[in-house]
């Protein structure tokens, strides 16, 4: 049976990029305001000194010395000649001349462009220029959190754990350290430690990031931040940027929608939205799936790499493909996360039934986390769906033990609803039809006896594909009545997919006749 | 050049061409640059020769720079002080025998009677003459003379020390001052118009940045220097090696570490602390050693004496003041900020690299 999308639970959890694309987003600015962002004011005769001495001596160093001081002090007008003059003849190094075009024509802003797609091989390769790196820089932190994400894309936790503490050492207040290695909990199902890091950080009470993170990891926990007030607090000073304050909103907003309080709820994402987050964005798209009533203002899409608002956005308005396309990116944005890779598969697979991409997305995601039964049981399923039964046979095995040794967000009936369901698919693909039925059969009784409805549902739409694709009967009125119990977001998603029952039954049908 | 002069009852010490210092030395003409000089706005420089035919530099306080807006008595008042503070440093240098800071021949006043009584008197210091410095001379070499870059590095770290040990901090250390001698074979420091003493507080101790805005080391940069002996002598250290990295890349470091920041952090967008922006100029100083290393690697064509030399740069230009300096110093905990490992390293590899230019005929 196809994973379900499991939208109960969402929560500003940090997002974990590398430190260029973090740092390029804006998210790790400062909060504060300690000094003017501003050229620094030169000393009386500096500027005037370095044009004299280049007047008199057209040479790479003085003309390098005049275009140090328009770089530092925010004054290409001054060293405009002698920049030209370095681009011409060159510098004492190649860097004069880099540094002389910066003059000329100051860089724009740096788009952080869309994440790249790599291999495992490419990230081993990472993960040895790194560590390379690291032993003549030891005391990078950023560096080694960088490292340690690589090491978690490949599924390497403990290596990761330890080039995170190294990192935590070395910058016990950094916001981009901290919400990394909060995140990295959280990703290995230990919330405390996630919030110990964030908990035990000075910085924390100061920083709205950091008191964001805060409040999602004590969440995590299960207990209310005591910094809630301290953030609440925040989000009424002033000289804040919104920015700032956008992913601290989004966690206070999230927890008023728990309590439900819903004009807090409004008031808070109204200004978690003023200049967002694409986080901030795709916590408050998952209000409106959750609150009656909760719209979101025009032009989000646009934010930077809201790959996952858009994808559930696209899926919501059945471009399935756009869907499957940015789950891809969402993936590589996070390439150790499980959400985005069973969000893609489950659009692939049930709207489109393209079971080869959806395995693609399955397995992408296994690369960091080859133990997630969640995954494990999505591969088989599309494994068995496109004719692999062998192995999905063998990764059903796979599965009934890892759902025994595993603690998991589902319990032991869905699994086993879950499992029933694989049983009897794998049954219908070895022609063995009466055991799959049985299978398919225990499974929708074993889900409405718990009234796991949409389990029973999606357990009922499989049985009724595998019926018709062995020539049997399928009451097409009762599989579109069970459309209607999913909840809306993925309705349209299994409404296309009981289309293509439907088209199939018509095809059948005329092949008969 | 007279026709350019402004009035001589107005900056009396832009006229002293041709006249007597009356003790044996006399002007000569006025020199447009004042190598090794403080602020060339506060003073106005002329060379002079001295009755035995010496000839040396001469610096003319000019009052005129005095003016501008606030209190007249205040800014005269800090003028002189600046005056004073460098006139006796200078002394004590040569007092103290200091060989690689520049000397100080003479100082005095000469008076200049057309102007008003006020201004008649003009005070003077006359220090020893340099070729130039350090910019000029590299740029008169037909070729990268390593072996000279390496022996710069080490009289201006032997000029430091000298100050260190006498609790005086430099400050402003820069390529324009370190002034070459004897045809570039000997270097010393100029310009002590922003220097530091520990013992007793200079014109610029209230200052963030008492030097170059351009070269200062990223502490006072984002605003973060308490103005301690310490932390003067760890800004003195950063500089040494801010100047190296020039030496070879062109570029201080302040630019090379800009350059490798993303935008967000620099200097023209980053509002916190420098406690706050540390890691990320650790990370860009990383960044910025392997491109002087690469540098010197280029020029010297040996692997081991570049990474040597980017090693000592980079513990040199440390971003963070308290892991500045040499690993044993610091350890030792009593000397964070001596020089005198670098000052043997510079003199080794100068050697070094002297003795196979000598073999090979290669820098």
């Amino acid at each position: 049976m196809t994973e379900h999308v499991d939208d109960r639970k969402r929560q500003v959890v940090p997002r974990w990029r590398p430190f260029q694309i973090s740092a390029t987003l804006g998210q790790l600015d400062a909060s504060t305001n300690r000094r003017l962002a501003q050229p620094l004011e030169p000393a009386p005769g500096e500027i005037e000194g370095l044009q004299g001495d280049w007047a008199r001596s057209q040479t790479p160093f003085h003309a390098a010395n005049l275009v140090d001081a328009a770089l530092i002090l925010g004054r290409s007008e001054v060293a405009e000649e002698a920049a030209e003059w370095l681009v011409e003849h060159g510098g004492i190094s190649d860097v004069s001349v880099r540094l002389a075009q910066q003059v000329l024509s100051p860089s724009a802003v740096v788009d952080p462009g869309d994440p790249q797609e790599l291999t495992r091989e490419n990230r081993h390769r990472r993960v040895a220029s790194y560590r390379n790196r690291l032993r003549s820089f030891p005391r990078d932190s950023l560096l080694w959190v960088d490292l340690a994400r690589e090491y978690a894309a490949l599924g390497l936790n403990e290596p990761a754990l330890r080039a995170l503490r190294v990192a935590i050492d070395l910058a016990p207040n950094n916001r981009f350290v901290l919400r990394s290695a909060s995140r990295f909990f959280l990703h290995t199902h230990d919330p405390e430690q996630a919030h110990r890091v964030l908990a035990r950080a000075s910085s924390t009470s100061r920083d709205p990031w950091l008191l964001a993170a805060e409040i999602v990891a004590a969440s995590a926990c299960g207990r209310q931040s005591r910094l809630i007030k301290t953030g609440a607090r925040l989000l009424q000073s002033e000289g804040l940027h919104p920015r700032h304050l956008s992913e601290l909103a989004s966690a206070i907003g999230t927890l008023e929608h728990q309590a439900g309080q819903r004009r807090r709820v409004r008031k808070l994402f109204a200004q978690a939205l003023r200049d967002p987050t694409e986080n901030a964005v795709a916590q408050a798209l998952w209000i409106t799936r959750h609150m009656s009533g909760f719209e979101l203002p025009e032009g989000l899409g646009s934010v930077p790499r809201a790959f996952e608002a858009n994808a559930w956005e696209a899926a919501r308005n059945s471009e399935f493909p756009s869907a499957v396309q940015l789950s891809w990116q969402w993936l590589r944005d996070e390439p150790f996360a499980t959400r985005s890779a069973l969000f893609g598969s489950y659009v692939s697979a049930t709207a489109m039934g393209d079971y080869d991409e959806a395995i693609r997305l399955v397995e992408a995601a296994m690369t960091a986390n080859p133990e997630d039964p969640r995954l494990l049981a999505q591969l088989l399923y599309c494994q068995a769906c496109s004719g692999m039964v062998d192995v999905a046979e063998q990764n059903l095995r796979k599965l009934e033990k890892t759902v025994k040794g595993t603690e998991s967000q589902r319990s032991d009936t869905e699994w086993e609803v879950v499992l029933n369901a694989d049983r009897g698919l794998i049954a219908f693909r070895r022609g063995q039809i009466e055991e799959g039925r049985r299978w398919y059969g225990s499974a929708i009784e074993l889900a409405r006896t718990h009234q796991l409805t949409e389990y029973a549902a999606s357990a009922l739409i499989n049985f009724s594909r595998e019926e018709v694709l062995v020539g049997g009967h399928v009451d097409m009125s009762e599989l579109k009545s069970v459309v209607g119990l999913f909840p809306p977001v993925t309705r349209q998603v299994v409404a296309r997919c009981v289309e293509r029952i439907e088209t199939l039954t018509a095809a059948k049908s005329l092949r008969k006749f | 050049m007279d026709d350019d002069l402004p009035p001589v009852d107005e900056v009396p010490s832009a006229h002293l061409e041709g006249r007597q210092l009356g003790n044996g030395w006399s002007v000569e003409k006025r020199i447009t640059r004042d190598p090794g000089a403080s602020g060339g706005q506060f003073s106005i420089c002329y060379s002079v020769v001295h009755e035995d035919g010496r000839r040396a530099f001469m610096k003319a306080l000019n009052f005129q720079a005095a003016s501008g807006t606030g209190s007249v008595v205040d800014q005269l008042n800090h003028f002189t002080s600046a005056y004073i503070f460098e006139r006796d440093l200078l002394a004590d240098c040569r007092d103290k025998r200091m060989s690689r800071i520049v000397r100080l021949i003479e100082h005095g006043q000469v008076t200049v009677p057309e102007a008003g009584a006020l201004l008649a008197e003009v005070p003077f210091l006359i220090l020893e003459p340099a070729d130039g410095d350090i910019r000029t001379f590299q740029a008169k070499s037909s070729e990268f003379d390593v072996a000279w870059a390496f022996r710069v590095m080490k009289h201006t770290l032997e000029g430091i020390e000298q100050l260190h040990a006498a609790h005086t901090a430099h400050q402003d250390l820069k390529p324009s001052n370190v002034l070459t001698l004897e045809d570039g074979r000997e270097m010393k420091l100029g310009d002590l118009g922003r220097a530091e003493r520990r013992e007793a507080s200079g014109p610029w101790s209230s200052l963030t940045i008492p030097g170059a805005r351009t070269y200062a080391p990223p502490e006072q940069q984002y605003g973060s220097f308490g103005g301690s002996w310490e932390e003067r002598r760890a800004a003195d250290i950063y500089l040494a090696g801010s100047l190296g990295a020039q030496l070879f890349v062109g570029h201080c470091m302040s630019v090379l570490l800009q350059d490798a920041l993303p935008t967000h952090f620099r200097l023209t967008k980053w509002t916190g602390s420098f406690a706050e922006v540390l890691p990320y100029l650790l990370a860009a100083h990383n960044q910025v050693v392997p491109i002087v290393q690469q540098s010197v690697l280029q020029h010297a064509k040996n692997s081991s004496c570049a990474e040597e030399f980017a090693l000592a740069i980079a513990q040199m230009t440390q971003p963070d003041p308290a892991e500045r300096g040499h690993p044993r110093d610091r350890a030792a905990r009593t000397s964070s900020y001596a020089v005198r490992r670098y000052v043997s390293l510079m003199n080794l590899l100068s050697s070094e690299v002297h003795y196979r230019k000598g073999r090979t005929g290669r820098t």
